[in-house]
């Protein structure tokens, strides 16, 4: 129509650009529909099952890789991981339990799992799943988020080789999932397996660290409550307070903090380094701290390290529990419904329910056994006439009292000088003195003052009845013969 | 070729009116469209002036809803479940991250383009009735500040739900700022937290407020906020034409100043509809929505930060604890509820204290509202420099740090 | 009916419990995280300040010093050797709980300390006492 003046009723569109504007969105738009609709049905877990299938047919076979189900494939044990999770592991690592997939020339993520000492025929694979020895978060499908890499907030990953290097243990087994395995086996010790963690329980008897901490909710209290400390969180840890170095004995600020000694020696910033730091030499990190240096070497921090990381709070159904009468025994010191006494590690070999049976049986369990003992105890005490028994029963108190914390005697200088000899250096009231009030001494005795100058350490006060304290002299006056 | 050229028609068939009564009519045959007016003046139509920030707000509205819906299915509002069903939507649901993503996109893109919605509104006087003597635009301005509250509450109860760290520790912040009120604090805390502790009771409660009170508030008031556009008249700016014609003493004909709304007005929306969703498909395809460790009450974390869109609240709640000798006020207080209060309360009233004159309705920046423009503006951007201080200059401890000199915090291993 | 979602029963621990046995604690301070409360303890003489920040409720850490600082608090002087400082917003307050930087309004809670009947330590978190509040354990 080429009439100059428009008839009344024709439309004219003067917005017709949007219409090409919006089929170019919408292009767009399909684009990005493609891109989520291809992000979504190519997952990275699939390429992992692509690669594994290519793997495991060169290695065993079409015929036995045609049984494995792919897809997204967890573990779910209710019991052990609650109802709102499952292990989604086995998604990527499908070869965990297929057996013929062992070696070198198959990827560390495809391997079978290996079986050290019959493990996987006691902790099998479909009841317990995969984190509850490998941490990590269990049902995540990316690696990133499974092994709960540094970025994902998640609080405890996966042990890995690269972890160990990072905290430079000098294996290339996993080790540091012994960690783990100490949630049930807490009360067992010389487990086969766990090296590390059954050193570290060695140690803690062999040091009388109960002596100062409470440990399995018995114990001394100079130092903290270590019975939970694996569940500290990492807010509760000051990486930068200062850190100190020891000169001539004394401890010296270094000029830097804690968390800069730790890049200093290519540590990570974690609660893990800090107890590293702490056990090789206690005062770099509190200065006033009484407890000793033991001359701890690498692996028995590292075991010390993780032994005291695996003391938390468990969840586990006591079917899953080695010895659950002694886990049930800590929960009952707790409740207060008995008195809080030493729970013995039991060795694993020996463990069968009955043998269990009888070793919780045989400890106090109730409060009323409890008080018997302990008169039964005074009563020998007091009665004990010759000088001989008195001896014995004090030589076991140096020990279970926590005096070789710190002294030998006839052993060399510790913490605090060598007792041997030392009923003839001072007289009776002022050992008796020493052991039951050790800080007041130090506050007015001119020679404590003199000693505490000397070795720089307060002795803690133990805590010792003076009948012990009677049978501690008597040991020391007859070990100076 | 006379079949080529009818397939073509059929496929590249679109709705555009063949004459003006069939545009006009368009309104009345169809329940969706009835909600547009016949016709829509040129100015209001234009990209420039309103940047159709109030129908991305809504296009944004309508994405969170349809997500919403999905994730209704997919998210179980238990203390033990909730953070595991995050977890699942994000590796083991189809589409499932993609779900969380565009939600969680959209839920800020939403705040941050009401508050640009806002900012338009106030700059270019559109709350001004501009001598029409049937419309009431101050009053849906104040609806609009009501529907900015009610956003920024949909997403608090939102980020509330996954029952991780963040939701765990800005309910214990938040119900306790509603605590720090005189009088009514602790009841307020009670009813909010369902108890006296922030737990099950808790998260139920903000579930219900999340996924239908709020909604179904701010339903209502949208609604009613676009009734109220189109009773208005349309548009701020639209009244130029009338105050334009007075002045030069001619009559207006519809066919100068307005075209037809179908299909001008609903195509146009239609696109903004696709520019917002392309924009959240976007985000949601290289950005992933964050989630912290589960909640834990025995520690925090260090640092504890509010999404941006509250990060100047935060800053305020700590550095406004007023000390004199005699009393303390504690700064969630002041922070937490006066000075949000007095912004919300001056941001009401302020349409109804505008003295500026009829000229400056629909005009960017009229030289009549300087002083308004200046103060809200200034207002916006100290709000602005709160919430990026909070962000990159304050570290672990709300301690002042450089943005690249945050000490580090340790992990367990 | 708006009356119903005001809740008249909850399903919670109880605000008085116990924290286990005096010689359980070592000397000087223990953070026990469940209950977020410092347990303080020199010699026989026990009090409890809660680890809860008085500014919005977040759990504050334990600070330590390698050497004692004096402070001055109102009129009176001490010791400390320890601090609390809140992660959230920068609060810090002295050994005894008063606040000294950062936005908290009020000094740390302390809650009364008892004996029960078992001879463990019972908290009362249902009710707050003065800060010169100290439990001596008799021996």
């Amino acid at each position: 129509m080429a009439d100059n003046k428009k008839p009344a009723n024709v439309f004219e569109d003067k917005y017709w650009k949007d219409s090409i504007l919006i089929y170019i969105v919408g292009i767009i738009l399909a684009v990005f529909t493609g891109i989520v609709i291809y992000r979504t049905a190519n997952p990275e877990w699939k390429k992992y099952q692509r690669e594994f299938v290519k793997i495991a047919e060169k290695k065993i076979g079409k015929e036995k890789v045609a049984k494995i189900d792919l897809g997204i494939r967890q573990i779910w044990n209710k019991e052990l991981m609650g109802p709102n999770t499952a292990d989604r592991c086995v998604t990527c690592h499908l070869g965990v339990d297929v057996p013929g997939l062992e070696g070198d020339d198959v990827p560390v993520v495809f391997r079978t799992h290996p079986n050290p000492n019959g493990l996987l025929d006691k902790h099998p694979l479909n009841k317990f799943g995969c984190t509850v020895c490998h941490g990590g978060l269990p049902n995540a499908l990316t690696v990133k988020e499974a092994h709960a890499e540094h970025g994902v907030r998640w609080l405890y990953p996966t042990y890995t080789r690269e972890m160990q290097k990072k905290y430079k243990f000098e294996e290339d087994r996993l080790v540091m999932l012994q960690i783990n395995c100490n949630q049930c086996h807490r009360f067992d010790k010389d487990v086969p397996g766990m090296d590390y963690i059954n050193l570290a329980k060695d140690l803690v008897v062999e040091k009388n660290c109960q002596s100062c901490h409470i440990i399995d909710g018995y114990g001394g209290n100079i130092g903290p409550n270590l019975t939970y400390e694996g569940d500290k969180s990492h807010e509760m840890f000051d990486i930068h307070a200062p850190y100190y170095v020891i000169k001539d004995g004394k401890p010296v600020e270094s000029g830097h903090t804690i968390a800069e000694e730790m890049k200093r020696r290519g540590l990570p910033y974690s609660v893990f380094s800090w107890h590293i730091l702490h056990f090789e030499e206690p005062r770099s990190i509190t200065p006033t701290s009484t407890m000793p240096n033991h001359g701890f070497n690498k692996d028995e921090i590292l075991a010390l390290t993780m032994l005291v990381m695996s003391w938390k709070k468990v969840n586990i159904p006591s079917r899953y529990l080695s010895n659950p009468g002694k886990y049930q025994m800590l929960r009952l010191m707790e409740e207060g419904r008995i008195k809080p006494q030493k729970i013995e590690y039991v060795s694993l070999a020996s463990t069968s329910p009955e043998t269990a049976a009888e070793t919780t049986a045989g400890q106090a369990e109730t409060a009323e056994e409890f008080q018997v003992e302990e008169t039964a105890m005074k009563e020998a005490a007091e009665s004990s006439g010759g000088n001989a028994d008195l001896a014995a029963k004090g030589k076991e108190l140096f020990g279970t009292r926590g005096c070789t914390a710190c002294h030998t005697v006839g052993g060399g200088r510790l913490v605090g000088p060598d007792l041997k000899g030392v009923a003839e250096r001072r007289d009776k009231q002022w050992i008796i003195h020493m052991i039951l009030n050790p800080d007041s001494m130090i506050q007015n005795d001119p020679v404590a003052k003199q000693l505490f100058q000397e070795y720089n350490v307060p002795m803690p006060n133990q805590g010792v009845t003076p009948e012990e304290a009677e049978a501690i002299y008597e040991y020391l006056k007859s070990a100076s013969k | 070729m006379e079949k080529l050229s009818e397939w073509w028609k059929k496929l590249t068939w679109t709705f555009a009116p063949s004459s003006k009564v069939e545009a006009t009519k368009a309104v009345t045959k169809n329940f969706i469209l009835h909600w547009f007016p016949a016709r829509v003046t040129y100015r209001s139509m234009s990209w420039s002036y309103s940047w159709w920030l109030g129908t991305v707000s809504f296009s944004l509205f309508l994405i969170l809803t349809i997500t919403g819906i999905i994730l209704m299915f997919l998210y179980i509002p238990s203390v033990e479940r909730a953070y595991w069903t995050i977890k699942d939507l994000q590796h083991a649901v189809s589409f499932g991250w993609f779900l969380r993503n565009m939600h969680r996109w959209a839920a800020h893109l939403m705040v941050f383009f009401v508050t640009l919605h806002m900012v338009r509104v106030f700059f270019t006087g559109a709350f001004k009735n501009g001598g029409n003597p049937d419309a009431n635009r101050p009053v849906n301005w104040a609806v609009g500040m009501f529907l900015l509250v009610f956003t920024l509450l949909l997403s608090y109860t939102g980020y509330l739900l996954p029952w991780d760290q963040l939701a765990l520790w800005a309910i214990t912040i938040g119900a306790n700022i509603a605590k720090s009120v005189p009088v009514m604090g602790s009841y307020l805390h009670f009813l909010l937290a369902g108890g006296t502790r922030i737990d099950q009771n808790t998260l139920i409660r903000f579930y219900a407020l999340h996924v239908i009170v709020l909604p179904a508030l701010l339903l209502v008031l949208v609604s009613y906020h676009m009734w109220r556009v189109r009773k208005d008249g349309g548009l701020a700016v639209s009244e130029q034409y009338k105050m334009q014609a007075k002045k030069e003493g001619k009559r207006l004909v519809p066919d100068d100043y307005t075209t037809f709304a179908i299909p001008a007005l609903i195509r146009r929306a239609f696109l903004v509809f696709l520019i917002s969703l392309g924009a959240v498909m976007l985000l949601s395809i290289i950005s992933n929505a964050p989630l912290e460790e589960p909640a834990d009450p025995s520690w925090t974390p260090n640092p504890a930060k509010a999404p941006w869109y509250f990060l100047w609240l935060q800053e305020l709640l700590a550095i406004t604890t007023i000390r004199t000798p005699w009393f303390t006020i504690n700064g969630g207080f002041v922070g937490g509820v006066v000075i949000p209060g007095i912004l919300f309360l001056w941001g009401l009233i302020v349409p109804f204290i505008d003295k500026s004159p009829n000229e400056a309705t629909g005009v960017w920046f009229h030289p009549s509202r300087r002083l308004q423009n200046w103060t809200f503006g200034i207002i916006m951007l100290i709000l602005a420099f709160l919430t990026i201080f909070a962000m990159y200059f304050r570290g672990p401890s709300w301690n002042i740090y450089w943005p690249w000199a945050w000490p580090p915090i340790p992990h367990l291993f | 009916m708006l009356r119903s979602i005001v809740p008249n029963v909850v399903y919670e621990p109880p605000k008085k419990f116990k924290i286990g046995y005096p010689d359980d604690f070592s000397e000087g301070i223990t953070f026990l995280s469940k209950h977020r409360l410092f347990v303080i303890r020199e010699g026989n003489t026990f009090w409890t300040i809660s680890a809860v920040c008085t500014h919005l409720g977040c759990t504050v850490n334990l600070v330590t010093f390698p050497k004692p600082k004096k402070v001055k608090v109102g009129k009176k002087e001490f010791t400390e050797q320890w601090e609390f400082h809140c992660p959230c917003h920068g609060s810090k307050f002295y050994g005894e709980g008063t606040p000294f930087a950062g936005p908290a309004p009020r000094p740390l809670p302390y809650y009364p300390l008892d004996i029960a009947p078992d001879g463990q330590l019972i908290v009362d978190t249902s009710r707050e006492v003065k800060s010169d509040f100290r439990f001596v354990l008799n021996v």
